[in-house]
């Protein structure tokens, strides 16, 4: 079975989803396909033929740079050695399209299936927070 | 004898510090200088680097909890195209055993194994699959010991 993070990690060079536990546990490796959350270490690159894959190479701001929930991890310190904190939480960058305020406290599903051992979640809680409150208030501007 | 100074207490405890009392710690102005790299997924971590003439690593683990190592042999994985190198504890000084202040782990397993996941040998080879192949080929007889896996088991009578 050709796992396919392989495929992009080794044959493309695009080394920002890391490879943890490799065996569905840890979320380090997920990505988008399709839109839906996937973890790529348990997935078939066959099965993946066809369908539209996003990496954190393909989550930025309008201008290139980190997007605004990139940029509220670097704010609230949720970025320390960055190994888990990439990918994984910024497939949350959907959620909170789709959800107005998707508290990760009231909703701690929001941030479940990923281990952080650095940050203790909370600096990452409240950056997705106030990120969501942003966001929120954008919307609500006439 | 020495004069020793006396003590002064510090001006200012920890716990009465607020954040504004630090240079650095929740300071908002002072970020990870690879902050941008990192959540952009640009930062290159070890595993993403190749260089020229990488060798790729491989360990053998136990996989039982307790037992007696009664053979041990990489010569199979040695005789594997592309296998640079596989070591076990007697490529060690003093079959690798070190701590303090009691010197009672070893880096490679030495005549028995104590976890699953033990260390027990280590492959170099120019591929990966040369490296999982070397994996595979190295001879290893274990005899199971006994295992206490509770707080209960250790308490009975007889426990070791």
């Amino acid at each position: 079975m050709t796992c396919f993070s392989w495929i992009w990690r080794d044959r493309l060079g695009l080394t920002g989803t890391q490879r943890g536990c490799e065996s569905g546990t840890c979320g380090l490796c997920s990505v988008l396909v399709d839109g839906a959350l996937t973890r790529s270490c348990r997935t078939r690159a066959a099965d993946v033929a066809g369908h539209h894959v996003t990496t954190i190479e393909g989550i930025h701001g309008p201008d290139g740079g980190p997007n605004d929930l990139q940029v509220a991890f670097l704010e609230h310190g949720a970025v320390q050695c960055g190994f888990c904190t990439l990918p994984p939480w910024f497939w949350r960058a959907r959620r909170l399209r789709r959800n107005r305020f998707p508290y990760p406290r009231a909703d701690p599903s929001a941030i479940n299936g990923i281990l952080c051992r650095c940050t203790g979640y909370v600096q990452i809680v409240d950056a997705i927070e106030a990120t969501a409150a942003q966001r929120s208030a954008g919307e609500q501007r006439p | 004898m020495t004069a020793t100074k006396p003590y002064a207490a510090p001006r200012q405890s920890a716990a009465t510090r607020t954040d504004a009392d630090f240079t650095y710690v929740g300071n908002p102005s002072i970020q990870n200088i690879d902050g941008v790299e990192k959540v952009t997924g640009r930062a290159r971590y070890v595993g993403d680097m190749t260089v020229p003439g990488m060798l790729f690593a491989r360990v053998l683990r136990s996989p039982l909890p307790h037992a007696r190592i009664v053979e041990l042999d990489v010569a199979p994985a040695l005789a594997i195209p592309g296998v640079r190198a596989a070591i076990t504890h007697r490529d060690f000084v003093e079959d690798g055993a070190f701590g303090y202040p009691v010197r009672d782990a070893y880096i490679l397993a030495c005549h028995k194994v104590r976890y699953v996941g033990d260390p027990v040998a280590a492959v170099a080879a120019d591929t990966p699959e040369a490296a999982r192949a070397a994996l595979e080929a190295i001879r290893v007889v274990y005899e199971p010991l006994p295992v206490i896996g509770d707080m209960g088991q250790a308490l009975d009578d007889g426990a070791p």
